[in-house]
């Protein structure tokens, strides 16, 4: 790839003015052809909207787009499919009770005509998914209900949909969000066919090592400009932070300055209801302590925390507080016995969108805060509603702010107001930092730090591993329901975490079952 | 949230300008009509006719429709009377509401004409300027069973379907509850028992006024009564003609090879007789083609016309006791039928006749 | 709408925009009407009118906050009427349907409501542990008490009503219709109910985001259900106003009560994506449109042309509440 290859892709001056912000100014991005180029940036630095921009979502106030030379002003993404620009979004957009084949095809199936009717060609619509599967290496039947198979399949069909438009283009945007260790590398096998046929890949992603394995370039974007665009072997993670967030982050966690003190509970061969999830499995959780919980996709790390709160059937097994066994039931007597849960998603299982600050807080608490009249007591719900946030710094115009309309991060920390307010001596995080920037993240680990620091316990499911060995005082690992080992002081290696998470070679027995 | 306020606005602001027009002319004289539903053909006319009326006589009419609800009805009296409006043509939702209304209206010094639903005795006992101009809905059923029992007698051997001994009929409701349904249905059922038959229900169900739901329900009984009933009763034309058309589509007919010859002579060419009530066109003109049997005519025209002078000459003269109205004399002496089997209040009653609507005499109703 | 909506004539505007709109429709109708529809008469007329919806629409609202719908609402209210209609019948009455039964007015009362709470019962039931969609759930509920309305009643008027009972609806205490008293009273509990207890807050909880609620440790299926049941005790002391307000109750009665009493709460700005809505827009939304009614009644406006301005403002009310959310 020599530099003067011809750009396939040029946006020129782009801006972009929504009310009171300026999200894109003046950025500029040259794509080449068979490269794969990542582009980076916090939450909020305008990736999105530059590709929005890009497919006509919204209408660019500046700026020139080229598409192999000629200016192109899609008016939808139908419009850019069809010239060859194509995007795979974070949520795939797949119809799941229709063929894997009606689902590339969508909108134009091939058609056979029989007088005046136009009856779709089942059978010529399976020969043509068949030849794109081939191309693309993936096996997967054209006439298989896509929502039966893996999140992985669907995502390589959305591919296999691009190529069959001849895309020239294709935006990736977070897509290894949801896909296991293995999935990714088939991606990766994937991007790197697409390459070889000329296609130019813009790979928008958070995850620094996916980045360095996988790309050509990187671009990185702050607060609306474009700050640079560099071969991806003349950067690593710390320059590449550093150009991010605009300041020094080799320090990307906090000391834990915290040293575990005295059990406070115990979990005894804990099993799950659900026979395809977690059996057996026994730890100990000290006060002051940070325990990090490891695996991979399919590790039954969220069952097993979800289950200790309550909200999951168990069969066997105790959970017992300093040295009560508590026979958790319900999430009501999770929370009475001094636990707290952060729930993966956050979307979905976190926030209440349009409730504000305040009640978004309180809602657990509100037992404790009501009087005996049943009425609440709204002016010590306030107060400590106000305390928690200011106390986690969460960034709100008011308390009455409904939460959809705070940042990630934001919520987060709401989220830990919430919990911290119904005064646990447990704190279960799972995934505290997903979805979050880079900035919100050091954040969310000084809390984590300084409730630690605090006395208080916490549990931290974490895919990510340097979060877990920057983190945790002590990791334990999960193969496939069980567990596969705890890792403390020098042991708490990436190596050492692979090699446990990976003991059953779980996630080949994962891929069979999926399709 | 602002575009709401606009939408609101705009939209009073429309209908205010488009109707607030009758408002400006003070002097004229106003009259109240509270009308069940205008869903019902009858009432529809009922409404149009009143409506003809006040135009001609240059009355301004509040017209209200409740489309059935009870709660509604007496809202729109409410807003009337609250307005200063007195004197009202009204066709209530159901007997019982009757003397409430009159109340009402009496305690506004005004008064009503009564049509279609009857009022309650109590209702004409308010006061003399509590009139009835209607023809009762049990007199439609009374109707359709003097048509089938003239039938019946001159053909008798029309009912040998089913049990021999009996009159073997299905039925077709309107809307159950609904009061047509109710006093048509068991009026003609008391007069078919009256004139000394044995009525042996074969099949009865709603189909709520509408053709389809009688046709499907007559497509259904066909499959399995075929041959055991002597008569389809339909508590109104568009029933009725539902059924009339099932009948043919199965070939239910006299001569299949010819449907559209009478053979046996009873004027159809169905096997059965089919009647309805309302004597719509459409009804009688299928009775032209020798499919509907019979209807009855309850006479919108008659009842609106009397009910509306009798409001007209209560506003313009204070009262129409004693007076003729639509050609109408009250009655002198009480009948059998509530409420004017009551002989206090039998002179403020106005009969309208019902017409039976027959192979005879169809041609007289076609327009 | 803005969240940092600055304290401006604007700002107060877009927050109170269901109030503003109702007093600018009162005086604009009282121009219209040349000062006609202010009068207390005008108003007590309007009072009365929409008491009976104004409980279906509460009930409704907190069921539309959790996310739910209920269809049975007027049949139930219609059952309700004619259960308690038929227990205050004047005993000489001869066409009564327990001829001869003396029962002081409480008892008809008490079955009234009485019928709201086994039906909320059945309703929450299927809705929370059933885990029945709530739409397929209270159509069938609505298809049954239709059904029992019918075979109680015999299709037929359950008429003549004592005067002890029909002044339960129908008295007045000073200018002030009874019915008032009654919506006041349910309306101030509600509202406290919502506003200052955990109760209330995990209806808006329910509605927001279920899981988050499971999560939250809120034991949702209970609280759901517990939803329906106050909405059907609503119902039910609806059913008894309205057969004592009317005098008398029929198969009839109700009808079609579910289609203005969801439209009330839509226009009062209860959202059907759950989490949001108040009791006071609820009860501006039931005014609205009683508003609405009464304004071209006494404009003397075509019933015709009232169901499609209804209809237009309905459509506005819900694309609007979409907009918001989206």
């Amino acid at each position: 790839m020599s530099l003067d290859n011809t750009n396939i892709l040029e946006m020129h001056n782009i801006s972009k003015a929504f009310p009171g912000v300026q999200a894109l100014k003046d950025v500029s991005f040259q794509l080449k052809p068979g490269t794969v180029h990542a582009l980076m940036g916090e939450n909020g630095a305008g990736k999105s909207t530059l590709m929005k921009c890009l497919f006509g979502i919204y209408k660019k106030d500046d700026g020139e787009i080229n598409l192999n030379g000629e200016i192109a002003n899609f008016k939808s993404s139908r419009d850019a499919l069809e010239s060859g620009v194509s995007m795979i979004h974070q949520e795939l957009n797949v119809v799941p009770d229709q063929s894997v084949m009606e689902n590339i095809w969508l909108g134009r199936e091939h058609t056979l005509r029989i007088g005046p009717f136009h009856l779709v060609n089942h059978k010529r619509m399976a020969s043509e998914t068949g030849k794109l599967m081939e191309q693309l290496e993936m096996e997967i039947e054209p006439r298989g209900r896509m929502g039966s198979i893996s999140i992985s399949h669907q995502q390589a069909c959305e591919i296999a949909k691009a190529v069959s438009y001849n895309a020239s283009v294709v935006v990736m945007d977070e897509p290894t969000s949801s896909l296991s260790e293995k999935e990714v590398n088939h991606l990766f096998k994937i991007i790197r066919r697409l390459r070889s046929q000329n296609v130019a890949v813009i790979y928008i992603s958070h995850k620094m090592s996916e980045i360095f394995q996988i790309a050509d370039e990187i671009s990185v974007m702050r607060d609306g400009e474009m700050v640079a665009t560099a071969p991806a072997k003349e950067l690593d993670e710390d320059k590449l932070i550093n150009l991010m967030v605009g300041r020094d982050m080799s320090q990307r966690f906090p000391t834990v300055e915290a040293i575990p003190g005295k059990v406070e509970m115990q979990v005894k061969n804990l099993t799950s209801a659900d026979e395809n999830s977690f059996k057996d499995v026994s730890f100990d959780l000290r006060r002051g302590e940070i325990l990090g919980i490891g695996g991979l996709v399919g590790a039954q790390r969220t069952e097993l925390v979800e289950s200790i709160f309550g909200l999951r059937p168990v069969v066997e097994g105790s959970v017992t507080i300093e040295g009560n066994d508590i026979g958790i039931q319900t999430v009501k007597d999770a929370i009475a016995s001094g636990m707290g849960l952060i729930t993966e998603d956050r979307r979905g299982a976190g926030i209440f969108p349009l409730l504000n600050i305040t009640e978004n807080t309180s809602m657990p608490s509100l037992d404790r805060l009501t009087n005996k009249a049943g009425l609440i007591d709204h002016k010590t719900l306030l107060k400590q509603s106000r305390e928690m946030n200011e106390k986690f710094k969460t960034k709100t115009p008011t308390m009455e702010t409904p939460i959809k309309s705070l940042s990630g991060g934001n919520q987060q920390k709401v989220i830990v107001a919430r919990w911290m307010m119904t005064l646990p001596e447990i704190l279960i995080m799972d995934e505290p930092t997903r979805g979050i920037d880079v900035g919100a993240k050091y954040e969310i680990y000084c809390i984590m730090a300084d409730l630690a620091k605090a006395g208080k316990s916490i549990i931290m499911v974490s895919s990510e591993m340097p979060e877990l060995i920057g983190m945790s005082h002590r990791i334990m690992v999960l193969c496939a329901g069980r567990k596969t080992g705890i890792l403390k002081g020098e042991e708490r290696t990436q190596e050492n975490i692979m090699r446990l998470a990976a003991m059953f070679g779980h996630d080949d027995f994962k891929e069979e079952d999926a399709s | 949230m602002k575009k709401l306020m606009f939408v609101f606005l705009a939209v009073l602001l429309v209908a205010g300008a488009a109707f607030a027009g009758g408002q400006q002319d003070d002097g004229k004289t106003v009259i109240g009509a509270l009308i069940r539903n205008t869903d019902e053909q009858f009432v529809a006319d009922y409404a149009d006719v009143l409506k003809g009326l006040a135009e001609e006589k240059g009355v301004e009419l509040n017209l209200q429709d409740s489309r059935g609800d009870m709660a509604l009805q007496l809202d729109q009296l409410n807003t009337l009377l609250s307005q200063g409006v007195k004197y009202f043509v009204v066709v209530s939702n159901t007997t019982e509401a009757t003397g409430d209304i009159a109340k009402k209206i009496q305690a506004q010094g005004g008064g009503a004409a009564f049509s279609n639903i009857q009022p309650s005795v109590e209702a004409l006992k308010v006061g003399p300027n509590f009139y009835l101009a209607s023809s009762p809905e049990s007199v439609a059923g009374e109707i359709q069973a003097d048509i089938l029992d003239k039938y019946f007698k001159a053909h008798p051997e029309k009912l040998a379907n089913g049990d021999p001994d009996a009159l073997d009929a299905i039925f077709l409701y309107g809307q159950l509850g609904h009061p047509a349904q109710t006093y048509r249905t068991n009026a003609v059922k008391q007069g078919l028992i009256d004139a000394g038959y044995k009525l042996n229900v074969v099949a009865e169900d709603t189909a709520n006024w509408k053709p389809d739901e009688a046709q499907a329900k007559m497509d259904t009984w066909l499959a399995a009564f075929s041959g055991e009933f002597d008569v389809v009763i339909a508590n109104n034309d568009g029933m009725a003609l539902g059924a009339v058309e099932s009948l043919l589509t199965a070939g239910y007919v006299d001569d299949p090879n010819d449907p559209s010859k009478d053979v046996d002579g009873d004027g159809i060419v169905l096997k059965v007789p089919v009647v309805g009530v309302d004597a719509t066109q459409v009804a009688v003109k299928s009775m032209e083609e020798k499919k509907l049997y019979a209807t009855v005519l309850q006479d919108a025209v008659g009842q609106a016309t009397t009910a509306f002078e009798l409001a007209y000459m209560m506003a313009t003269e204070g009262s129409a006791t004693g007076k003729k109205a639509w050609g109408l004399s009250p009655l002198s002496a009480p009948i059998d039928e509530s409420p004017a089997n009551d002989a206090a209040v039998a002179g403020q009653c106005y009969l309208v006749p019902f017409k039976a609507v027959t192979p005879d005499n169809y041609k007289d109703f076609m327009n | 709408m803005k969240q940092l909506a600055k304290p401006s004539i604007g700002g107060f505007i877009s927050k109170y925009t269901g109030y503003v709109t109702f007093v600018v429709m009162v005086i604009v109708l009282g121009i219209l009407t040349r000062g006609g529809s202010l009068r207390l008469l005008s108003w007590q007329n309007l009072a009365i009118a929409e008491s009976v919806r104004a409980f279906g629409a509460l009930g409704v609202g907190m069921i539309i906050i959790t996310r739910g719908i209920d269809l049975s609402l007027g049949q139930v209210i219609g059952l309700s009427a004619c259960v308690s209609a038929s227990l205050a019948q004047t005993p000489d009455y001869v066409s009564a349907l327990y001829p001869g039964l003396d029962l002081p007015a409480i008892v008809p009362v008490i079955a009234g409501i009485g019928v709201g709470v086994l039906f909320g019962l059945f309703n929450g039931f299927l809705v929370a542990y059933g885990k029945l969609p709530p739409f397929i759930a209270t159509l069938g509920s609505m298809t049954i008490a239709a059904g029992l309305q019918l075979i109680y009643t015999h299709a037929s008027t359950v008429g003549s009503l004592q005067n002890e009972y029909k002044k339960i609806a129908q008295g007045f205490l000073g200018p002030v219709p009874n019915m008032v008293i009654y919506v006041a009273i349910a309306v101030l509990f509600l509202w406290v109910l919502l506003n200052h207890t955990k109760q209330g807050k995990r209806i808006y909880a329910i509605g927001g985001n279920p899981t988050a609620a499971r999560v939250s440790g809120i034991a949702v299926k209970f609280e759901t259900m517990k939803v329906y049941l106050m909405a059907g005790t609503l119902y039910g002391f609806a059913g008894v106003l309205l057969s004592s307000r009317l005098g008398l109750a029929n198969a009839l009665t109700g009808d079609m009560m579910e289609l203005d009493a969801i439209a009330a709460a839509t226009v009062g700005g209860v959202s059907h994506s759950g989490g949001v809505g108040k009791i006071g827009g609820i009860i501006i939304g039931v005014l609205t449109l009683g508003l609405i009614n009464f304004g071209m009644t006494y404009l003397g406006v075509d019933s015709y042309y009232q169901l499609l301005v209804k209809g237009a403002i309905i459509i506005s009310a819900v694309y609007l509440d979409m907009r918001r959310a989206a």
